[in-house]
């Protein structure tokens, strides 16, 4: 059973693109779907913002792009990551891990322990 | 970096690939719809809407690969074109004052880097240099740049940190290669070692070796590249080949490789053979010095002033003063036009401030106007960096086209100038286009569009929106841009009054000079020189002999009125000597300085001298006959003061001469002393045909002798006849270049002339600028008062008053810019002083034409726009805004 859809932070939609293009290449319409489908569908993400963002990381040299054949034949543009990018990805994996363990401490908090 | 510039190349393919991919992924979202069961038509309409508007996607997709710039300026600068096409006067203006601007300095700054800057063609130029010698006198130190063969010797026999070699000055000889043909060639005598101190070797061959730089060596010559190519055809044996110098065979040992040249400038070097007697006994060689690896200036400096020491010591020298130092060679090289070529650049400085103050004048008055478009466009939304962005783009549009308008007017400027600079000033380097001082002109230019240009979107986002909005266009701030203006036309105006001054002042000595009796007739009369320094001229016979036979042949030429031949012309310096009155109340008991040249029969007639007194020198004055002379006005002033000067008689060191005749004086350089370039001096002229082949070698030594013509018929005729008539007595003997009197008129101060010109066109350049700051002020303002002015005329002022009162300000602001200018001009007077000549730094005649100049053209420029008054219907007017 699926749990109802929650919004994605503001600054992590980079990371879960860097997450998505390192388990192999894929194209734009595919991370949308592997993000959903490893997340069990709890992440939506606008299918409009995904394009800038893609373009941004390639920009930035996260990423790099190659056309490529897709399902029936069709020309898609895949994406790949790259030795910078994972760097990135590391990186911020861990400093995504850092983060919440803070927070779920902080809200986890009982009055005995301030 | 690339990733950024390279989307600007693919940008079709760019485009075309985002379509491609966003087609892409909604087809796949589409057919997965479909898959579900959901049906063709209801799949494409939800693909779509979740997706967003593909339009709004592509904008930020764009903008996130860093394209958005490229799109924004693109549309700036079409908006800006379209501003500036809209505002014909004032893009005009500000292109034409630019280009004026960059141009100027473009040409003389290439000018300048040629003759001072541009290191010279050597390897490591900054470690070469020359020896001056530096003499403590009572105005304190005389800094002479050469030296005397004593201290050649001492200092290349002693210093261990440079490297040294020595030459002279150049001399005109003839050559002739065993093909035959005799050209007029610039030797260079130089000591052995000068190539390696330069540290340029021969192409082919060697320099000239030690053994043959000393007394009876044998002679050997090394020849330019170019002297190579037109003597010898570039023909490969040329090792070993004998050429006649000055009638003596020299062996050629070497040619240089292409482009090299030296100071000065000579076609072929022959030994120098430095001796410590004659011309090495005063400081006639030059030095050149080349730093040892590892050593420094200052370490050479520190062991010439210890050498110096030594060399006082050993010649036991009263001079205790005398020191020796380096001065880097492009320094020296350049030393007597770095006055006058620096105040030339500054010059040009001027002209291009006031090119930037008539560009922030123009500027502010557009601000004033756009004031209140810019006030409506913030309103509506745009940014202030939006704006700026705008302004931005404007200004870089008039800078880019203005500074290729620039380029062009500099290119043209140098072509023009690069002959006659070339000639007078004689750089060391070619003058070429210079790219870096043109880059910097454009950039100040362009600093100054933009902070001007910024300033009415700087004060319009001070926050008085309102205020700009809700008042038409008199609102404070452009009570302030008035102000600004006027202040700005003020410098403008005072510091074209510097450079007017300036160019006054230079023009003054110049317009003296041009307006001098010359005491002959130029016109007509052809002129060249032929050096007869030369082993076959050693005897009076053979000299007689070309003398005679030449000017026989020309005299029998058909269209040659008149011809004849003497050691100097008029406004040359002639040979200088010493003179004794031997009778008479004027008798002398000692030698008095006077100037002196032989000329042939034939030599007054053709350039027209009028004889006072007594009669001119006939064929009959031969060797045998009874010695006479002529003396000129001067002369008789001067030594023969009872002015009875016929029958009297000379000494000129030998025998005795008697007077004969009288003529007019003429100018001429002098080295009697006196200040003037040119003035009438004593002189005394004798007969060649008395002279022996002593007087001739020594005077030959130093002087080549003018053949002077005069003819009706085209000068290329007259020279070809020249030619004709000497190469009948002798195939060897080339002439130097042809020039008309005119021209050695005219040549005798070209640089006081160049100097003028360029000094006038710069100052003629910063009075057009004024006029059009002047100008621009004045027709704004009647713009903008317009409707005032039309309340005054409809409540009965006269129209004359109204323009008068229009164009008021102009002329009072001028008013004051001259006031100021005139104080500054002072300071700027006693710069040029050095430069000056006959002419007080403050004169009054230059400043008060210039400054009456300045008060017409400004009055006109004030008056012009003004009349626009003359036209205006009050009903109209009233009516408007």
């Amino acid at each position: 059973m699926a749990k109802p859809p929650v919004e994605i932070l503001q600054g992590t939609l980079d990371m879960l693109i860097l997450k998505a293009v390192s388990l192999g290449p894929l194209h734009g319409y595919g991370i949308l779907l592997r993000i959903q489908q490893i997340s069990n569908e709890a992440i939506q993400i606008p299918q409009g913002s995904l394009y800038p963002a893609l373009y941004r990381l390639e920009h930035g040299g996260f990423i790099t792009s190659q056309w490529g054949e897709s399902e029936n034949n069709r020309r898609s543009k895949f994406y790949e990551l790259t030795s910078t990018g994972r760097k990135h990805l590391t990186d911020e994996t861990a400093y995504w891990a850092r983060l919440t363990e803070a927070i779920g401490d902080v809200l986890k908090a009982r009055p005995s322990e301030v | 970096m690339l990733r950024r510039i390279l989307p600007l190349f693919h940008r079709t393919r760019f485009e075309s690939d985002l379509d491609a991919e966003l087609r892409d992924h909604l087809e796949k979202y589409r057919d997965d719809l479909v898959s579900q069961g959901i049906s063709a038509q209801e799949a494409e309409l939800r693909a779509r809407r979740e997706f967003g508007r593909v339009i709004a996607v592509k904008e930020e997709v764009r903008e996130s690969s860093g394209l958005a710039w490229v799109d924004t300026s693109a549309r700036n600068f079409r908006y800006a074109f379209r501003v500036l096409r809209k505002n014909p006067a004032f893009s005009f203006t500000v292109i034409v004052t630019l280009a004026s601007c960059i141009g100027a300095n473009t040409a003389i700054f290439s000018i300048v880097d040629a003759m001072l800057f541009r290191p010279l063609p050597y390897p490591e130029p900054d470690r070469l240099a020359r020896v001056s010698r530096l003499d403590r006198s009572s105005r304190g130190w005389y800094e002479q740049v050469s030296v005397n063969g004593r201290a050649w010797k001492y200092i290349r026999d002693h210093a261990r940190t440079i490297d040294v070699a020595v030459h002279r000055g150049f001399e005109g000889v003839n050559v002739v290669a065993p093909a035959g043909g005799a050209q007029y060639v610039r030797q260079v005598r130089v000591s052995a070692g000068f190539f390696r101190v330069l540290g340029v070797a021969p192409m082919t061959g060697r320099e000239i070796a030690p053994e043959e730089d000393r007394d009876g060596g044998p002679p050997v010559a090394v020849l330019s590249h170019e002297l190579w190519t037109r003597l010898f055809a570039s023909s490969a044996g040329i090792l070993g080949q004998t050429i006649l110098l000055r009638g003596e065979p020299y062996t050629v040992i070497g040619v240089m490789p292409q482009g090299f040249d030296t100071t000065p400038t000579a076609e072929l070097w022959t030994p120098l053979r430095p001796s410590t007697r004659g011309e090495g006994g005063g400081t006639n060689y030059s030095m050149i010095a080349r730093l040892r690896p590892d050593h420094s200036m200052e370490q050479a400096n520190a062991e010439l002033e210890t050498l110096g020491a030594g060399f006082i010591a050993e010649n036991h020298f009263k001079l205790a003063s005398m020191r020796w130092h380096l001065i880097t060679i492009q320094r020296a090289n350049g030393d007597n036009d770095r006055r006058p070529v620096l105040l030339l650049w500054t010059a040009v400085g001027l002209v291009l401030l006031i090119g930037c103050v008539n560009i922030a004048g123009l500027m502010l008055a557009r601000g004033g106007a756009r004031h209140h478009e810019i006030a409506t466009r913030m309103a509506l939304g745009s940014g202030r960096g939006g704006i700026l962005q705008q302004l931005l783009s404007e200004s870089l549009l008039l800078a880019s086209v203005g500074g290729i308008a620039g380029f062009a007017l500099g290119s043209l400027a140098i072509e023009a100038l690069k002959p006659v600079v070339t000639a007078t000033l004689r750089p060391t380097q070619p003058i070429t286009l210079d790219a870096r001082v043109m880059i910097v002109t454009a950039l100040t230019a362009l600093l100054t569009g933009l902070i001007f240009g910024f300033y009415p979107a700087l004060a319009s986002s001070r926050g008085d929106l309102l205020n700009a909005l809700g008042s038409s266009s008199r609102t404070s701030s452009a009570h302030r841009n008035a102000w600004a203006r006027r202040g700005l036309v003020v410098c403008e105006v005072a510091l074209g009054m510097v450079l007017l001054v300036s160019a006054g002042l230079i023009l003054r000595p110049l317009l003296y000079l041009d307006g001098l009796n010359p005491g002959f007739e130029a016109r007509n009369v052809l002129t060249a020189s032929l050096s007869l320094r030369d082993a076959r001229y050693t005897s009076e016979g053979a000299v007689y002999r070309l003398f005679n036979s030449s000017l026989t042949k020309l005299r029998e030429t058909p269209g040659v009125e008149e011809a004849g031949i003497g050691l100097t012309l008029p406004y040359e310096r002639p040979l200088n000597n010493g003179v004794r009155v031997m009778d008479g109340p004027d008798l002398t008991t000692e030698m008095k300085g006077t100037d002196l040249l032989y000329v042939t029969p034939g030599y007054f007639e053709t350039l027209r001298f009028t004889m006072r007194r007594g009669r001119k020198f006939e064929d009959q004055d031969r060797a045998e006959a009874p010695r006479v002379a002529i003396v000129n006005e001067s002369f008789v002033r001067q030594f023969l003061k009872d002015d009875s000067p016929l029958s009297r008689h000379l000494s000129l060191g030998g025998p005795v001469y008697e007077i004969v005749g009288v003529v007019t004086d003429v100018q001429q350089q002098s080295g009697l002393g006196g200040f003037d370039p040119v003035a009438p001096s004593p002189t005394v002229y004798v007969p060649a045909a008395q002279l022996s082949g002593k007087d001739f070698v020594a005077m030959h030594n130093y002087y080549s002798p003018h053949w002077v013509v005069r003819a009706a018929g085209s000068q290329t005729e007259i020279a070809q006849d020249m030619r004709a008539a000497v190469a009948s007595v002798d195939r060897q003997l080339p002439f130097a270049e042809f020039r008309s009197m005119d021209e050695v008129r005219s040549g005798a101060f070209s640089r006081q002339r160049l100097h003028a010109v360029l000094l006038g066109s710069l100052a003629a350049l910063a009075l057009v600028l004024a006029a059009v700051g002047i100008y621009g002020l004045v027709a704004h303002s009647v713009m903008e008062r317009t409707r005032e002015f039309g309340i005054r005329l409809a409540l009965g002022a006269s129209r004359w008053q109204t323009i008068g009162q229009a164009a008021r300000p102009g002329v009072l602001l001028t008013l004051i810019g001259a006031g100021i200018g005139f104080f500054l001009a002072q300071g700027a007077g006693r710069l040029l002083a050095s430069v000056l000549w006959g002419v007080q730094p403050d004169d009054r005649t230059a400043f008060l034409s210039v400054t009456a100049l300045l008060l017409i053209v400004a009055a006109l420029a004030s008056l012009i726009p003004s009349l626009r008054i003359a036209r205006l219907d009050p009903a109209t007017t009233l009516r408007e805004e």
